[in-house]
Parts: structure tokens; C-alpha cells; sequence
């Protein structure tokens, strides 16, 4: 269980979080949505201690982050927002320095990478360097590397993006298997589609604050006849009545 | 300490600070350990490589029986080694972009301080590999067996080097915790390196007060003498003693450092990386005033990248002035001839050979730009006006450091007038012929995905090959010195001398500038 309690993060003047509180249960497939700017980053990235919150607290499994941040760490594997990250690696060494931070041994994870190379098609690349790779390929080879360690919490910041159909389908297929073994996916998207066919639970943030924190099917319920994206829209959008793209583009575009 | 850990951290960051290495090794199929393998036996071979080019400088400098001048040499260094750690340790540890990809993973704060440490030691032994050198010829001279003057040498080697380490480490971490430093993390940063090259240079002049030669000893600097005698006198209560407090500094650090800082790096990092993120401000709106006023204005903010402007002023000042010290002793005659000037002209010429290097900042410019460089590449803009405004931006920067540099060197030693303009002449040149060859060679290696600056001053061969050509640089730039200087003193016809000088300059200039022309500027027409 991970429990975020009166969360708040300032970017100097800037309030990108602003008390927020929530549970997330074992076991369940959890959506962060909102938009551009509000506030699914900074807490993810609280979560995995990549940024300090200005105050509020976050304990997992009972543990508070800030005192066990070690034995946290050691739980949960992290999928960046952007897949840029150790570049000069080639993907077979940045595996292999995962396997070393999560003390695991190459027999433990020799059949689980073989498995994820296949399903990713990633058997030709592994030896090439992560600089080399497309935007989609860097991003496979960045969750092949967070479920090598098969982690009790794995936290997505939006996953999809890059990911050709077949690779996203095959990660969707894979966040439900997790979350079936009782394990906890947490995972941030634009994508109301990938929210609705997913998360067990989910928040809505807008502009730092929670605006909703429950079911996919209670927020269908509360709304009805409504789709997921109208309801998004109407909570978390603008209200331009679409005159803007008209203004922009003239009144005839499709 | 968990080795496993410890070695696949230090595999990472030796790819890191060896990018066009690995990418060379890579290309003929080396890759994992067998890669790790390959870089570790590269620094082995350049630093045995860099032992013997100094080895045959300092072979004819008998220390044993000079300990002034043994102690000099050993303070140069200790203070090259405390401003190349300083920066190291804050470069590796706070400052890298790559910070925010390890601080999820679960690496032990030990392994993680340890493999950086290691990092930043690579990069500060070529710098400090004279030590070793002193200390190995002053044990030999002294009488003890080769093997086991050698063995001495190393083991005090690296202890000094592990103090220096630690106590800059000690100093960064300390100050990086101040809130004072929190606020103003760039400012505070470039304060205490600009102090420490202060204290650097100051240091140095302080120390090369007084006689300027290998055969002559200088007044003995008593800090370092406890060092002296652990060679010269490895057996007399003084070594003993030597010993003693040499354990005693390095006990003591360890442990501040075991119990202050390494149980809490991972909350200093994130706290430091938090701060990067929240401290980052917009930056200031440039009016439209045009391209080339938007170019200009793009190009100076590439300049505020963390610690960049602190570390090429360094490379450009304070190295070559130490080798400048320590392998050419100067001294100018006062009311020299006309006829001299053509021998200042060529020693502004190697002047300028000597203080521009790979990380000088105009042959880091192209490569500050990361991505951006691909981007404007698909601009409707022309790529040469665009890389000739950055070339000025470089060139007139150096030209600035060195012009200063020279003017404060030519009142120290009292040069008459219209050699100083000779010199700045010959600098002016210099500098531009020697920008352009940086200049091209950093797109040449260009690198758009680095996450250090360190990444940037050690492509090519690193640390190695920067120091290797200041050092020949300077070697050639002595021989050229005296063979022109005794030609003018032994021939009567100085101008015929002078007259060839000239022309093979002229030549020499128009093929290099012609070189670059054709095979660099002509792509972008």
C-alpha cells in the first residue's frame, strides 16, 4: 500500500502539487491523468525519489520514504517520461547494470530478459548503443530493464508514447499480468482510452490539485451516458467552445 | 562494499568520460565487460605512456639532493590536483544530467560514492602524475632498489591522492548542504573554483619566487619536506614520522567522511537535483532585434551551462602556466633589438599553442548546442554564418584570456614594449590558426548527447592527450625558441634569419588557413 499524505511541491513561485492525498492499494493498476502541467510528474517523480516534495509525506508499505528510501527503492522500478537516459549504454550493459543495482545474479534474470527480448523484437538490438535507437525502441528498452527485477511497485511515466500498436498492446497485456501476480503498476497517460481499459483506480489532477480520485466506473456512473474523454474534458479542459481552432485553422476544418 | 554494484557503476562511467573511446571500441565489435576491459587497459597504457614523456623532463633533475626543489614540484601538483578535484567531484557528482536516471535505482550509497570517487580520480591523474614521477626519482636517486623505490612511490602516491580526494570531497559536499549554496548553487560553485585557481596561481607565483633552474635548489616549502624524507630518508625517525602523519590525515578524513557524508548521499543528490529543478529559471527574453542578435544572444546563454566558464579559464590559465613553470624556466633580457621581435612574434605563436586545448571553450561551442545543433541544421538559415558567429564568439574569448594573460606575464618579467606587441602579434595569430583546428575538431567529435561537461573536455583521448599536447607544445614551442634565438645571436644577418622565419611562417599560416577554408568552411557555402 502506498499512501500519499498532504503532498505539496512548489517550483519557486509555481505550485505544482498542492496537498495532495491519496491511497493506492496493492495489487491494483493505477492512472494518473491531466494535463500538461498538472502535477502527474512531479508526483511520480516524489514516488521514486528523484525530486524532494516541499512538504506532505509518502510511506510504502508502512515505510516512510524519506527514512527507508533504500528498502523503497529496492521495490520499485521506474519507466522515465522520456526514454533518454544512459545513452552511451548499449542495451544488453544498461540491462546488466540493473541486474547489479537490484542485486539480482544473471541466472536469475537471464530467462525473464530472453522472454522480454522476444516479446519487444528486440533480439537484433541488444548489443546496439541506447543512442542508437529510435524513440520507440530506447522506450522498450527501458521497460525491458524496470521488469527485469520483476518489482512489487512499477511506476510508468506515460508509458505509450513512442511504443508502435503491437509494443503497446503487448505493455498493456503486461501491466494487467503484473497487476494479477498482486503487484502494484502505477502509471501516468493523456490517453483516456488506455486509462479506461486499465486502471483499477485513478486520479485526475488539474493544475496541482486532485479533482477526482475513485473508479473508472464510478466516474462513468456519476456521469451518464457520457464518455470517459467528455467527462475529462469537462473536468480537467478549457472551455473555448472550440472557437480557438476555428480562429486558427477558419470554420471549415475537419 | 558490494562489488558487483561497485563495478557495473564504474562500467558506466568510464563510457561516459571516454564517449569517443567506447564509440571506437564499439565499432570493432568490443562491447559489456570485454569493453570495460578495453577502456580500464587504455588509462593503464596512457599513463604509462605519460610516465615516460614526463619521465624524460624531470630524469635530469636530481631531487635527492635537491629537496627545494622537490618540494616545489610536489606543491605545484598537490595544487593542480586540489582545483582539478574540486571541480571533479562537483562536476561528477552534482552537476552530471544523468543524476536524475540513477537516483531511482537502488545502488548503495557506498558503491555509488566509491565508483564516482574513482571517476573523478581518472580524471585528476594525469594532471598529478608528476607526483608519482618526483616521488619515484627522488626514492631511486636516493639509493633504494628500483622495485622497491617504485612500490614506495605508488603507495604514496595514491595515499596523497586519496587525501586530496577526500578533503575536496569533504569541501563540496560541506558546502553544497549550505543554504547559502542551495540558493545560488551556479554563483557559489564558481566562487570556490574561482578561489581555489586564485589560491592555485597565487600559490604558484608565491613558490616560483626566487631561483629558476634544475641545478640550483629553491627554498624548501616545509609543509611538503615530511614527503621528502620518506624518499630521500626512508629509514630515519623523519620518514617515520612522515608515515605516521601521512595515516593519520588519511584516517581521520575517512572517517569524517564515512560518517558525514556517505550515509547521507542519496537525500544530497535528490535534495541537489530537486534544487536544479526548482531553481530553474526562464530565461531572459530576447527583444527581436534579428537572427543574428537572436544567434548572438542563443550563443552567450550556452555560455551559464554549470562550471563551464570556471573550467575552460583553468584549462586555459592555470595548466599552462604550471607546465609553463615547471618545464620552461623564463628569464627576458631587458633593451633587446629589433631584430628580436620575430623570436617574440613565434613565442606568442607557441604561446597560444600552449594555452588552447580541447577544453578550451571554442572548441566546446558546437557542442554545447546538444540537439539543438541537428535542429538548426533544418532551418532555412545559412549553417556558415551561423557556426562563423559561433567561431568569433570563441575566438575573441580566447583571444581576451590570452592577451591578458600575456600582458600580466610580460610586466611580471619586464619585457620592453614593441616585444610585448611582437608577442601579441603573434598571440593574435596564433590563436586564430590554432582556434580554427579546435573549432573544427569539435565538429568533428561532436557530441549532442552529453550529460557532463567533463564528457565534452575529455573527448579524443581525454585528460591525456590535452595534457600530452600542452607538454609537446611545449617542448616544441622551447626547441623552435632557442634554435631561432641562437640563430639570431650567432648569425650576423638577422634579417636574412628573420626573412626566412617569416616566409616559412607565411607559408606555413596560408596552408593551414587555406586547409580549413577548403576541407571546413567550403561544406557550408
Amino acid at each position: 500500500m502506498i499512501e500519499i499524505n498532504d503532498l505539496c511541491k512548489n517550483y519557486g513561485d509555481k505550485k505544482a502539487l498542492q496537498h495532495l492525498t491519496l491511497q493506492i492499494k496493492q495489487g491494483e493498476i493505477f492512472g494518473f491523468l491531466g494535463h500538461n502541467g498538472a502535477g502527474k510528474s512531479t508526483t511520480i517523480k516524489s514516488l521514486v525519489s528523484i525530486i524532494e516534495p516541499t512538504s506532505g509525506s509518502i510511506t510504502v508499505d508502512g515505510m516512510e520514504l524519506k527514512e527507508h528510501r533504500q528498502e523503497i527503492k529496492e521495490k520499485i522500478a521506474y519507466v522515465p517520461d522520456t526514454p533518454d537516459i544512459f545513452l552511451q549504454l548499449s542495451a544488453m550493459e544498461y540491462w546488466d547494470l540493473l541486474t547489479a543495482a537490484y542485486n539480482l545474479s544473471d541466472q536469475d534474470v537471464k530467462q525473464r530478459r530472453l522472454q522480454l527480448v522476444e516479446l519487444f523484437g528486440m533480439g537484433e538490438h541488444v548489443d546496439g548503443t541506447i543512442a542508437s535507437f529510435s524513440h520507440g525502441m530506447r522506450q522498450k528498452a527501458i521497460l525491458i530493464g524496470a521488469l527485469l527485477s520483476d518489482p512489487d511497485i512499477w511506476i510508468l511515466d506515460e508509458p505509450m508514447q513512442g511504443l508502435d500498436p503491437q509494443a503497446a498492446h503487448d505493455l498493456k497485456q503486461l501491466m494487467k499480468a503484473h497487476a494479477k501476480k498482486g503487484k502494484t503498476v502505477i502509471f501516468s497517460t493523456h490517453n483516456l482510452d488506455t486509462a479506461q481499459q486499465l486502471c483499477d483506480d485513478l486520479a485526475i489532477l488539474k493544475k496541482g490539485q486532485l479533482i477526482y480520485n475513485g473508479t473508472v466506473n464510478d466516474l462513468l456512473a456519476q456521469h451518464d451516458n457520457e464518455s470517459l474523454e467528455d467527462i475529462y474534458l469537462q473536468m480537467a479542459g478549457r472551455q473555448d467552445g472550440g472557437h480557438l481552432v476555428d480562429d486558427i485553422e477558419g470554420d471549415n476544418h475537419e | 562494499m558490494n562489488k558487483k554494484q561497485l563495478q557495473a557503476l564504474l562500467a558506466v562511467d568510464l563510457r561516459l568520460v571516454n564517449p569517443q573511446v567506447t564509440d571506437r571500441y564499439r565499432k570493432k565489435g568490443k562491447t559489456g565487460s570485454e569493453l570495460t576491459k578495453k577502456l580500464k587497459m587504455q588509462f593503464v597504457t596512457n599513463t604509462l605512456l605519460f610516465m615516460l614523456i614526463y619521465g624524460f623532463t624531470m630524469i635530469a633533475m636530481n631531487f635527492s639532493k635537491m629537496p627545494g626543489l622537490f618540494t616545489f614540484y610536489v606543491g605545484l601538483f598537490i595544487l593542480l590536483g586540489l582545483s582539478q578535484s574540486i571541480s571533479g567531484i562537483y562536476n561528477i557528482f552534482f552537476a552530471g544530467k544523468d543524476l536524475a536516471s540513477y537516483l531511482p535505482l537502488p545502488f548503495r550509497q557506498k558503491e555509488i560514492f566509491a565508483s564516482k570517487i574513482l571517476i573523478v580520480s581518472f580524471n585528476v591523474i594525469p594532471f598529478t602524475l608528476p607526483l608519482l614521477l618526483a616521488f619515484f626519482l627522488t626514492s631511486w636517486r636516493s639509493g633504494t632498489l628500483l622495485p622497491l623505490a617504485l612500490a614506495l612511490a605508488i603507495v604514496v602516491f595514491l595515499i596523497v591522492l586519496t587525501i586530496i580526494l577526500f578533503l575536496c570531497s569533504l569541501i563540496v559536499f560541506a558546502l553544497t548542504k549550505t543554504k547559502l549554496f542551495q540558493e545560488h548553487q551556479n554563483l557559489m560553485m564558481n566562487i570556490l573554483m574561482g578561489v581555489t585557481m586564485v589560491i592555485a596561481i597565487g600559490g604558484i607565483m608565491f613558490m616560483s619566487a626566487g631561483a629558476s633552474s634544475t641545478t640550483v635548489d629553491r627554498p624548501v616549502i616545509q609543509i611538503f619536506l615530511p614527503l621528502f624524507n620518506i624518499f630521500a630518508n626512508s629509514l630515519s625517525m623523519e620518514s617515520g614520522l612522515a608515515w605516521i602523519g601521512l595515516l593519520v590525515i588519511l584516517l581521520v578524513l575517512s572517517g569524517l567522511l564515512k560518517y558525514l557524508i556517505v550515509p547521507h548521499l542519496s537525500e544530497q543528490l535528490t535534495q541537489t537535483n530537486t534544487l536544479a529543478v526548482t531553481n530553474s529559471k526562464s530565461h531572459q527574453r530576447v527583444r527581436r532585434q534579428g537572427l543574428k542578435s537572436i544567434l548572438d544572444a542563443y550563443n552567450r546563454q550556452l555560455l551559464g551551462e554549470p562550471n563551464l566558464m570556471l573550467q575552460v579559464i583553468t584549462n586555459s590559465v592555470m595548466i599552462p602556466i604550471i607546465f609553463i613553470i615547471s618545464f620552461a624556466f623564463v628569464k627576458v633580457p631587458a633593451n633587446l633589438p629589433l631584430k628580436w621581435s620575430g623570436v617574440f612574434f613565434v613565442a606568442g605563436l607557441a604561446f597560444s599553442g600552449i594555452t588552447i586545448n580541447q577544453a578550451s571553450l571554442v572548441g566546446n561551442l558546437i557542442s554545447l548546442d546538444r540537439e539543438n545543433f541537428e535542429f538548426i541544421k533544418s532551418l532555412p538559415i545559412s549553417m556558415k554564418e551561423y557556426l562563423q558567429r559561433k567561431f568569433k564568439l570563441g575566438y575573441y574569448f580566447q583571444l581576451s584570456i590570452n592577451t591578458i594573460m600575456i600582458l600580466i606575464l610580460t610586466i611580471i618579467l619586464r619585457v620592453d614594449l614593441i616585444m610585448v606587441l611582437a608577442l601579441i602579434i603573434g598571440e593574435i595569430w596564433g590563436t586564430y590558426l590554432i582556434s580554427q583546428h579546435y573549432f573544427v575538431r569539435d565538429y568533428r567529435l561532436r557530441l549532442t548527447n552529453w550529460t557532463n561537461i567533463t564528457q565534452l573536455f575529455s573527448r579524443g583521448g581525454g585528460n591525456f592527450t590535452m595534457m600530452g599536447t600542452m607538454f609537446i607544445s611545449i617542448l616544441l614551442g622551447v626547441i623552435v625558441i632557442v634554435v631561432y634565438s641562437s640563430a639570431i645571436l650567432f648569425i650576423n644577418q638577422a634579417w636574412l634569419v628573420n626573412g626566412m622565419v617569416a616566409i616559412l611562417i607565411i607559408g606555413l599560416s596560408s596552408w593551414i588557413w587555406h586547409n580549413y577554408q577548403q576541407k571546413f568552411w567550403k561544406k557550408f557555402d
